[in-house]
């Protein structure tokens, strides 16, 4: 068959117009995309089983109830569990990227000697050594204290010669330890009642940006009227109702004026004068503070103070705070007990919708040291050299338990990250009541992981197991036989006298639960002093962004800091 | 009835900007759900993908007077002549009519961005580079959305993954339609204030339907004439003020 050059182009034109009319391009064209984007080095998701787990968070002391969803069992991404009746639902942008803290690429995850990996018999037995050759203090400072595992600490210090148990004061809860510090009697542990507040009067504090529990602050932000006092124009200044402009070092005189007009205009709770045992002389003190003199030296108008004290008085009751950003330097004593004070004024403790005591005990105030004395420190998380390191004597020997490197200590012991182990959470320092909870293991940890206690039980074999201090506070809730579980998978709430036995309640704990102890009803106030008792409240130095020190956060969290500019990176 | 009839839906946001505090807890809980990587080193702003995106603006006063807000910005849904439909050579952008979504399709996309040059609010992003979290941290994925490759345009769908899964969930459960609470986006479940109200804005029993037609809802440049289906609130008149001349005019300077 010849075939000339007019029949090879009506074949050829033929096949291309035919083809338009086969699956063939389209197919074609479907599969390549599909290929083109599936390349082998395009990661691929898990595939398994959705299922849904509960835990608690304890990236910060306000212990958020989290909803996990899981493929088999590993966590994809976390949520609020809604029934948590202080979080709300609610967690904050480290929290919800939290499950990725076990793959983070800066995590330690063997023994490190100054940078070197060594094996853990050589880190025990180094450490050991470095106790027995001490001529100082040994310390164990314990940066998340009132844990399970602080009784363990604490009780590891107590074994050694010389050894102490330190734990610094929290980055927030600074007045209402002023507060407790006036009172002659011990008044409980005080919490907010932020669900009934009115009126906020924050001195430099970050009330909308992450202080306290910020699912229940924000869910409220609504019902409540802020006045915020600060110099620099943070973000709760500038979303504040009002801001006050301070000039920096000048909160007490400011509260102290605002104290001036409340005792001029007898605008005073009349069970202060009373309940007061210094009245006069805190009434002498607030009298020299005139709204003119305070003007001159904190840079608001006299007008505008006497407005504010009047506002505050109107809108009986107030409550006032001055905890201070947790990222930045501290408010001075005499400040945050100046604004405690206030709260005494507009008679805003033990009263609805201010604060509140709760049913419970109040935390004994741990030792200090002297500076330049601790020649061993145990640091049970990452040392916070900023505030701590005063307390070091020279060549002193610094062991980080934690999961994050330190190029400054002499060993770092990796520890657990968050989902990695069984802990307890106790109630944030703003809770209307005390609660307890526990957080659920989701993930296993690596191997070459050892949990700060356990470590410590390898140096001092006589400690035990550290298990038991946890099933101790299990069955100190039990033993109250007061208030009641709430269920994070349908917000059901049990008495906990309905449980058998306190085995009964950790399986519900470990389930996703949460247990609430019993509003208490109103207390009478006990006597109190202005001035307090001199115990200090305030950190030293600043811990960092949402109260926390020495976290490596999500790199997703680049979202904020690097790719939009909502953050600086010091934040995340 | 011989065609089974689907309920038509139109879902949309209402965000309340006068609750938004800019935390970015929607920022991280959209880049969890969806599989967002980690920044590249060298991403920026303009080249960083952030599907929704918060925006801080300030209303331009001094000292005490000065006050400033966030607004999330996300695709943001258009219902009238949606500017990235009509330009896309790819079909890879189409209106679902059942739900008024607008979908991305990564799979028919050729990286051309003019959907991105079409789109006045500036929510699409170009994959610069190749999704890569550091090692073992690819077992958090997701695993009901594929991760999109470099070359490609994405923006907020809406989550429509879990659309999907409310969807297979009723259809289990023997119903028809979904269960209105059991969808929610991402961003919407973790906002900690409460202010992304999610719903079907045709559907008068929803909240946001309701806070839609609120005195002071308003939506992003409304004389382009795109019907958003996001509609934002505030009181403040400067919010909504900086809202309609343009969010990133007035957060740019």
């Amino acid at each position: 068959m010849h075939i000339d050059r007019r029949d090879f182009f009506k074949f050829a034109g033929g096949s291309a117009v035919g083809l338009v009319f086969t699956p063939v391009p389209w197919t074609l064209l479907n599969d390549s995309a599909k290929w083109s984007q599936n390349g082998s080095w395009i990661p691929r998701p898990l595939d398994g089983e959705i299922r849904t787990q509960f835990s608690n968070c304890t990236l910060c002391r306000a212990g958020c109830g989290v909803r996990a969803r899981c493929v088999g069992n590993q966590p994809v991404s976390l949520a609020g569990a809604a029934a948590h009746p202080s979080s709300r639902g609610a967690l904050c942008p480290i929290g919800l990227a939290g499950h990725h803290q076990a793959y983070h690429p800066r995590r330690v995850l063997q023994p490190v000697r100054r940078g070197r990996p060594v094996p853990l018999e050589e880190a025990v037995t180094g450490v050991r050594s470095a106790i027995a050759a001490s001529k100082g203090r040994v310390a164990l400072l314990d940066l998340d204290p009132g844990r399970a595992a602080s009784a363990v600490y604490r009780r590891f210090a107590e074994n050694l010669r010389k050894g102490v148990y330190l734990a610094p004061l929290p980055p927030e809860g600074a007045t209402l330890r002023a507060l407790a510090n006036m009172f002659e009697k011990p008044f409980g542990p005080l919490g907010l009642d932020l669900e009934n507040a009115r009126t906020i009067l924050s001195f430099s504090t970050p009330i909308l940006d992450g202080w306290g529990t910020p699912g229940r602050v924000l869910k409220q932000r609504g019902n409540f009227h802020l006045i915020q006092v600060e110099p620099a124009a943070s973000r709760t200044a500038s979303l504040a109702d009002v801001w006050l402009p301070i000039r920096p070092g000048t909160e007490a005189d400011l509260a102290l004026g605002l104290a001036h007009i409340i005792t001029r205009e007898n605008l005073v709770d009349p069970a202060c004068a009373r309940r007061a045992t210094d009245f006069s002389a805190y009434q002498e003190l607030a009298a020299r503070h005139t709204p003119e003199s305070v003007a001159s030296a904190c840079g608001i108008a006299p007008a505008k103070i006497v407005e504010t004290a009047r506002y505050l008085a109107q809108r009986n009751p107030p409550i006032a705070i001055a905890d201070g950003d947790p990222a930045g330097p501290p408010l001075s004593e005499e400040a945050v007990y100046a604004v405690a004070g206030l709260n005494l004024l507009f008679g805003s403790v033990g009263c609805t919708g201010a604060i509140v005591p709760r049913a419970g005990q109040l935390a004994a105030a741990p030792p200090d040291v002297e500076d330049g004395s601790v020649d061993v420190m145990i640091v049970a998380g990452a040392f916070p050299w900023r505030q701590m390191e005063r307390k070091l004597a020279r060549k002193a020997v610094v062991v980080s338990l934690s999961a994050w490197p330190d190029a400054r200590a002499e060993y770092v012991i990796p520890a657990p990250v968050y989902l990695e182990s069984v802990e307890d959470v106790p109630a944030p320092f703003d809770a209307r009541t005390e609660t307890f909870s526990l957080a659920a293991q989701l993930l296993q940890p690596p191997a070459g992981v050892i949990a700060p206690a356990d470590f410590l039980a390898r140096i001092e074999p006589s400690l035990g197991r550290p298990g038991d201090a946890l099933a101790a506070r299990l069955a100190a809730v039990y033993k109250t036989r007061r208030g009641s579980v709430i269920s994070y998978k349908d917000g059901s709430s049990t008495p906990l006298d309905g449980f058998k036995s306190a085995e009964d309640l950790r399986q519900a704990l470990l389930a996703g639960a949460v247990w609430v102890d019993r509003q208490v009803s109103e207390a009478p106030l006990p006597r109190f002093c202005f001035a307090g008792n001199g115990r200090p409240v305030s950190p030293a130095a600043g811990y960092g962004w949402r109260g926390v020190h020495g976290l490596s956060v999500s790199p997703v969290l680049s979202k904020l800091y690097q790719e939009s500019g909502l953050r600086n990176a010091q934040e995340a | 009835m011989g065609k089974r009839e689907q309920k038509q839906s139109r879902y949309g946001m209402v965000i309340d900007l006068d609750r938004c505090t800019g935390c970015g807890a929607c920022m991280v809980a959209c880049a969890v759900e969806n599989n967002v990587p980690p920044a590249n080193r060298e991403a920026t702003g303009r080249t960083g993908i952030t599907p929704v995106r918060v925006f801080q603006i300030s209303n331009g006063l001094e000292g005490s007077d000065s006050r400033q807000a966030f607004i999330p910005v996300m695709c943001q849904q258009c219902g009238v002549d949606t500017p990235c439909v009509s330009v896309c050579p790819q079909q890879a952008v189409e209106v679902d009519p059942s739900t008024g979504i607008v979908h991305q399709m990564p799979q028919r996309c050729l990286g051309c961005r003019y959907c991105m040059a079409a789109c006045p609010y500036h929510a699409r992003y170009f994959n610069w580079w190749d999704p890569a979290w550091p090692a073992a941290m690819e077992k958090t994925l997701n695993p009901a959305v594929s991760p999109r490759m470099r070359g490609v345009v994405e923006k907020c769908n809406f989550c429509h993954g879990r659309l999907h899964a409310a969807r297979a969930r009723a259809a289990a459960a023997g119903h028809r339609e979904i269960d209105p609470a059991d969808y929610q986006p991402a961003c919407a479940e973790a906002c900690p204030a409460g202010a992304i109200v999610f719903g079907d804005l045709d559907d008068d029993s929803t909240e946001a339907a309701k806070l839609a037609r609120g005195g002071d809802a308003f939506r992003l440049l409304p004389r382009l004439g795109t019907g958003p289906k996001i509609y934002y609130r505030s009181k403040r008149p400067w919010v909504q003020r900086a809202g309609e001349q343009g969010h990133q005019e007035v957060a740019n300077g």
